[in-house]
């Protein structure tokens, strides 16, 4: 479901399958339920924050509130395969969080978790511009309806205000339910995990 | 790459507006300072930053960026190469008003 490449992911096309594995996504879409991709439509989005030194602002990927991005669709017949750009602010460190408080990526060992307030910490499962280039993007998101808000929260690690551009390549996917017994003979399709799966 | 010329003024003169989306890159900064005497030139970038955890209702700020200062009769450039970032708008403002000195500044955006 958010997931970091070494190399630009393909996006989904009409008459691919997709399914959600892990755990349940929502009530209308349950642990390996599998669809079909019908329709596909791209849309580029770019939002910029500028923050001073060493604080740090979040942005809300859901469709909750008036303030959040709206990257969650609002149909339950559509699911959104974003891929996340970066530009400018080679200083800004980004980390996950989904739902909110939430690190996504965490090490095992329980005290290292990402804390941008302490050095030792603040490295930790973070992503930049070098990971994820503005016109190479690398870090691919699916999000649903109902889904839980995926945060990101982006702090500014240099000694100057710091301006970070987002590109979101958004690939609104109409898809429609595959029933099991077809779902059974599919053999190729795309496995979207659940953010808790690894956790 | 753009350019743009403007006069010496002591009330800020906006040279360019970066793009929502884009970053602004200082390339080169000419002063021909032909006034009876010596000016200084400061770049501003004037920008209102995002709510933060640290600053939840933040005021506009202008952030120095480059400060010359052109004897009388002088001629100044200097190529920057973009190592001179605007994030919002990019003003002049000088300590005197001199019709006579000019400042050409030339840009791009990414």
């Amino acid at each position: 479901m958010i997931k970091l490449f070494t190399e630009t992911p393909s996006l989904l096309q009409p008459r691919h399958y997709v399914k959600f594995t892990g755990k349940d996504f929502t009530d209308y879409i349950r642990e390996n339920d599998m669809f079909r991709i019908v329709r596909t439509q791209q849309i580029i989005y770019e939002q910029a924050i500028i923050l001073p030194p060493s604080d740090f602002t979040q942005l809300d990927l859901s469709s909750e509130t008036a303030t959040s991005l709206g990257l969650y669709p609002t149909s339950i017949e559509t699911l959104y395969e974003i891929l996340v750009g970066l530009k400018g602010g080679k200083d800004m460190l980004i980390y996950i969080q989904v739902p909110a408080g939430k690190f996504f990526a965490r090490l095992e060992k329980p005290e290292l978790f990402p804390n941008p307030a302490v050095p030792q910490l603040r490295y930790i499962s973070t992503i930049d511009v070098d990971a994820t280039p503005y016109k190479e993007p690398k870090l691919r998101i699916h999000t649903v309806k109902d889904l839980e808000p995926i945060i990101f929260i982006v702090y500014n690690d240099g000694s100057d205000y710091e301006k970070l551009v987002f590109r979101f390549l958004v690939n609104k996917c109409k898809m429609t339910r595959v029933p099991p017994e077809e779902a059974d003979r599919v053999d190729v399709y795309r496995e979207i995990e659940h953010y808790e799966a690894l956790r | 790459m753009a350019s743009v010329v403007v006069s010496a003024n002591t009330t800020p003169q906006t040279a360019f507006t970066v793009p929502p989306n884009k970053i602004g890159k200082i390339k080169l900064l000419e002063i021909d300072n032909q006034e009876a005497s010596a000016i200084t030139i400061t770049l501003l970038d004037a920008f209102i930053p995002t709510p933060s955890i640290g600053n939840p209702t933040p005021a506009p700020v202008a952030v120095t960026r480059k400060v010359v200062t052109v004897p009388s009769g002088g001629y100044y450039t200097e190529k920057l190469d973009g190592y001179i970032e605007i994030l919002g708008v990019c003003q002049v403002v000088a300590n005197a008003v001199g019709v006579n000195c000019r400042i050409t500044v030339c840009y791009d955006f990414e």
